[in-house]
């Protein structure tokens, strides 16, 4: 059995990621992600002491920082095309399962 | 042969009055006809829409209402892009049946400019895939041998455009997903910089490497789209303004564009396992534009054997961000279950594939308590560092010339039967989405199974105009 169902992480991942795995997945499933992650576990050599994180591309002086507009009415959706995908509706509403 | 011509000859004939807009839609769709069956590069076709269209093309274009290089032209939109009132489903079975009640700004650009949308193209499921099979609808094959794979995840793009089953197309580049199904299918691919297309409507996939990209039969059709659906979008923050860009007039210098150009082709290329026949077109490439007046130049790039797993790790924590949207109350598939978790589970257990839900596992796990430094932090710390190597060598080199991809295209079946050496395939293309740099695929001959190989040349960010003129060089005999 692969460590990652072993210590329970290929449980704690697919509760986060709102996925299940039948029984018959889980095996393949969890080797292919532990093999997965010893794959990019080799980004864990380089040496990033006092790098910064990059979490976006674009230069600050290419960007067009705070934009304002004045605050006017515009047309957007309407409620019907706001509402046309709803896998279930009723009136204008959407209509979910219980919450609580 | 109306479907031979590229789109900006296309339009000029309509211009003229020598071809009428529906005629050039009734040939593209006929072509459709005997093809597709076998091609599978549509998931949508928007026959009588497009129809109604043409007819109001083809009257502002008589009236001199509409005059530019894309008028009248049939093109296809990779069906992650919004199209009000036209199925858009990401290749998956999570958005079978979503009809967007809105444009994305790149489609929107088009229809103002009076191209005709005749459909969308079959991709990899949320574009996370490089040969169109992890599609929720079926692979498309490759024009040039239908035993093999166009490549992904904008393999309906390129493929429709090879076998003319449209005359432009759009895609989207997320980590080489315009390039390298172009090169598959022999046909022009670019990821312009990031921010150069508004993302407005394109469905996320890792945002802060998604950008919308042409993929045409030449460089000077590539330029027009570019030229069409780039510029700021108030709906996109990320996207950048740049005043007065005409990429089509920049190619007005034509061959001489690469005299004194500085190449640098580096030297980790040769050593990563790629085909020699690539390599060869690579070498060829070269030797081309050294003849054309370039200097052309082996160097170190460093650090390409980190690009795939920090491009997978910052690809697949943001997508597992992205598709938490999926849940089955506002929009797209619900399996109802019992309660709101269970509805949940089920939703995404059925509505997402294999690929999909590989990449969600990883993202969850990169971005979970713990394992968030070591790999997610850590994956943008070497982002960071792989730019940084990119910069220093765009100091010496105005561009940089490499593979598309380590093969021609594949046989089909080939990338489901082992996921981690598929991933492994988009060495070459993966830096230009992790550091947001333009790059573009160009056609550069044949293997000896007669299969289509590209070249890739990238460039600095915003250096689009350079790119092009390149690689119109390169494609004029």
């Amino acid at each position: 059995m692969s460590a990652v169902i072993k210590e329970g992480l290929l449980d704690r991942i697919c509760a986060l990621a709102k996925l299940e795995l039948e029984e018959g997945e889980r095996q393949r499933a969890g080797e292919e992600l532990e093999r997965i992650i010893a794959y990019v576990n080799q980004i864990g050599e380089l040496d990033t002491e006092g790098t910064e994180p990059l979490y976006q591309v674009t230069l600050e002086e290419d960007l067009e920082g705070n934009v304002l507009r004045e605050d006017e009415v515009r047309e957007g959706l309407t409620l019907e095309e706001a509402l046309q995908n709803a896998p279930k509706r009723e009136g204008d509403f959407f209509v979910v399962p219980k919450t609580f | 042969m109306i479907l031979e011509l590229t789109a900006l000859e296309l339009s000029e004939k309509i211009r003229r009055g020598e071809i009428g807009v529906c005629e050039a839609l009734e040939a593209v769709f006929r072509r459709i006809d005997e093809r597709e069956d076998a091609l599978h590069c549509y998931i949508t076709l928007n026959r009588q829409q497009a129809l109604w269209e043409a007819r109001e093309v083809q009257k502002k274009v008589s009236s001199g209402k509409l005059t530019g290089p894309l008028a009248g032209v049939p093109i296809a939109v990779k069906d992650n892009l919004c199209t009000k009132g036209l199925r858009t489903t990401c290749g998956s079975r999570m958005l079978e049946s979503f009809v967007p009640p809105y444009d994305a700004t790149a489609v929107a650009r088009l229809r103002e400019a009076g191209a005709i949308l005749i459909g969308k193209t079959n991709m990899d499921e949320f574009a996370m895939g490089n040969a169109t099979e992890s599609s929720a609808f079926g692979c498309t094959k490759n024009p040039w041998d239908e035993a093999r794979s166009a490549g992904g995840s904008s393999g309906g793009s390129a493929a429709a455009v090879a076998a003319r089953e449209c005359f432009a197309a759009l895609g989207t580049d997320t980590g080489g997903s315009v390039r390298q199904p172009a090169s598959h299918c022999g046909v022009v691919g670019l990821k312009p910089t990031y921010g150069t297309v508004s993302r407005h409507g394109l469905i996320a996939y890792c945002s802060s490497m998604d950008q919308v990209g042409p993929v045409t039969k030449d460089v000077r059709d590539c330029a027009a789209l570019l030229t069409c659906i780039a510029g700021l979008d108030e709906r996109d923050a990320t996207s950048v303004r740049r005043e007065g860009v005409d990429y089509l007039a920049a190619l007005s210098k034509g061959g001489e564009a690469a005299l004194g150009l500085r190449i640098g082709i580096p030297r980790e290329y040769f050593d990563e396992g790629a085909d020699l026949e690539v390599l060869e077109a690579v070498r060829k490439a070269a030797r081309r534009l050294k003849e054309l007046g370039a200097v052309t130049e082996e160097f170190s790039l460093g650090l390409t054997e980190y690009v795939v797993p920090t491009y997978y790790t910052i690809a697949c924590g943001e997508a597992s961000s992205n598709l938490e949207r999926y849940d089955g109350m506002k929009y797209g598939l619900r399996v109802q279950g019992e309660g709101l978790n269970d509805t949940y589970l089920r939703t995404r257990t059925q509505g997402f594939g294999e690929e999909v839900k590989r990449r969600l596992l990883l993202g969850a796990f990169v971005l979970s308590e713990g394992f968030y430094d070591a790999y997610y932090l850590k994956a943008l710390k070497v982002r960071r560092k792989i730019r940084e190597t990119l910069t220093e060598a765009f100091r010496s080199y105005d561009l940089i010339l490499g593979p598309v991809a380590p093969t021609a295209a594949p046989l089909l079946g080939e990338a489901g039967k082992d996921p981690l050496k598929a991933w492994l395939a988009d060495v070459y293309t993966v830096s230009a989405n992790l550091t947001g740099m333009p790059a573009m695929s160009l056609p550069f001959g044949r293997t000896a199974k007669g299969l289509p190989v590209g070249v890739q040349l990238t460039a600095a960010p915003f250096q689009e105009e350079r790119l092009l003129q390149a690689g119109l060089a390169l494609s004029q005999e």
